[in-house]
């Protein structure tokens, strides 16, 4: 099964259209769509408009492939899962979101933890093929929390007569 | 002490429970601006306020009369944020009431400073960002909520 997400805020008309175009690629995979009141209509699956938390997580784990919009709260679930997911992010100049912050997100992650990030219909459509072909890298594993020095930096500054030993946190 | 964590929605949420390890010992409150996140807090108390951002401005005096009546009751030590315009007037509010104020950029402003995080830089007790090229005196890098 193929799940596809856009989030639980705004419609994404051209991500649920993208996937739509490419869907004929996915061969006999089941693909469930939440996709809000998007006006597109597609012609290769039913959509959702919600689904609650807890069928979120659940489709999620069932999923062998995940498509997402660039929330952080769903890369950081699936990479913590490990299994292939694209993600296509929203952009600010089309209005799809307020500025460009999924960009930016996406940017730095592909770089730094292999997060697979398809900007346009064409990219997401190569890494349709791949992930078809066995062959799409999946995300490196993120930590649990925020990076040790950030959490001892804070630590220090809100009691800094306990935390002695981390005052080298600044 | 009381720690009050207050984050929008969607990202900034995720990556202020991301901050949870530096809060143990302290007794941790969090607010946010949907009843939906309530269940990302468990374990916790969970306040919901109105969401506003500076596209709907007109929203601002009544969340932030609401956030002043939570704050009395609250009285937090201090308030810790990562956005997004929620959080600005949460220190504001904080600081007012004589909290010490952490604010946290989010992750995804890798290019500039948020003009939230300007004004925070203007009246919070600290400043953090998440990229080392934006650190400057008065705004600390000191690490990432995400890897």
């Amino acid at each position: 099964m193929i799940f596809v997400t856009i989030g639980t805020q705004v419609p994404f008309d051209r991500m649920i259209e993208a996937v739509d175009t490419v869907a004929p690629l996915l061969k006999g995979e089941e693909i469930i769509v939440q996709s809000l009141a998007t006006q597109y209509k597609a012609k290769n699956f039913q959509t959702l408009e919600y689904i609650a938390p807890a069928d979120f997580k659940n489709y999620i784990e069932r999923a062998n492939l995940i498509i997402s919009h660039a929330g952080t709260g769903t890369i950081l679930s699936v990479s913590q899962l490990q299994k292939p997911m694209i993600v296509f992010p929203r952009y600010g100049k089309l209005k799809e979101t307020r500025n460009d912050h999924q960009v930016a997100t996406c940017r730095m992650l592909e770089k730094v933890t292999k997060l697979q990030v398809a900007y346009d219909v064409e990219q997401l459509r190569e890494k349709i093929v791949l992930y078809m072909k066995g062959t799409l890298p999946v995300m490196d594993k993120m930590s649990a929390y925020a990076s040790d020095s950030l959490l001892g930096s804070i630590r220090y500054f809100i009691e800094p007569a306990k935390n002695i030993t981390t005052a080298s946190f600044v | 002490m009381k720690i009050l964590g207050v984050a929008s929605g969607g990202g900034h949420i995720v990556e202020l429970l991301r901050l949870q390890p530096a809060f143990e010992g302290h007794e941790l409150v969090y607010m946010s601006t949907h009843q939906s996140f309530a269940a990302s807090c468990k374990g916790f108390p969970y306040y919901v306020i109105p969401d506003f951002s500076r596209w709907n401005p007109f929203k601002i005096p009544a969340a932030a009369w609401k956030m002043y009546r939570l704050f009395r009751k609250i009285k937090p030590d201090v308030v810790v944020t990562t956005g997004a315009a929620p959080g600005v007037v949460a220190l504001f509010i904080g600081r007012l009431m004589g909290a010490k104020t952490i604010w946290v950029e989010s992750l995804c402003h890798a290019e500039e400073i948020s003009i939230s995080g300007k004004m925070c830089k203007l009246f919070a007790d600290r400043v953090y960002t998440q990229w080392p090229h934006l650190a400057s005196e008065k705004i600390i890098y000191a690490g990432n909520t995400m890897i």
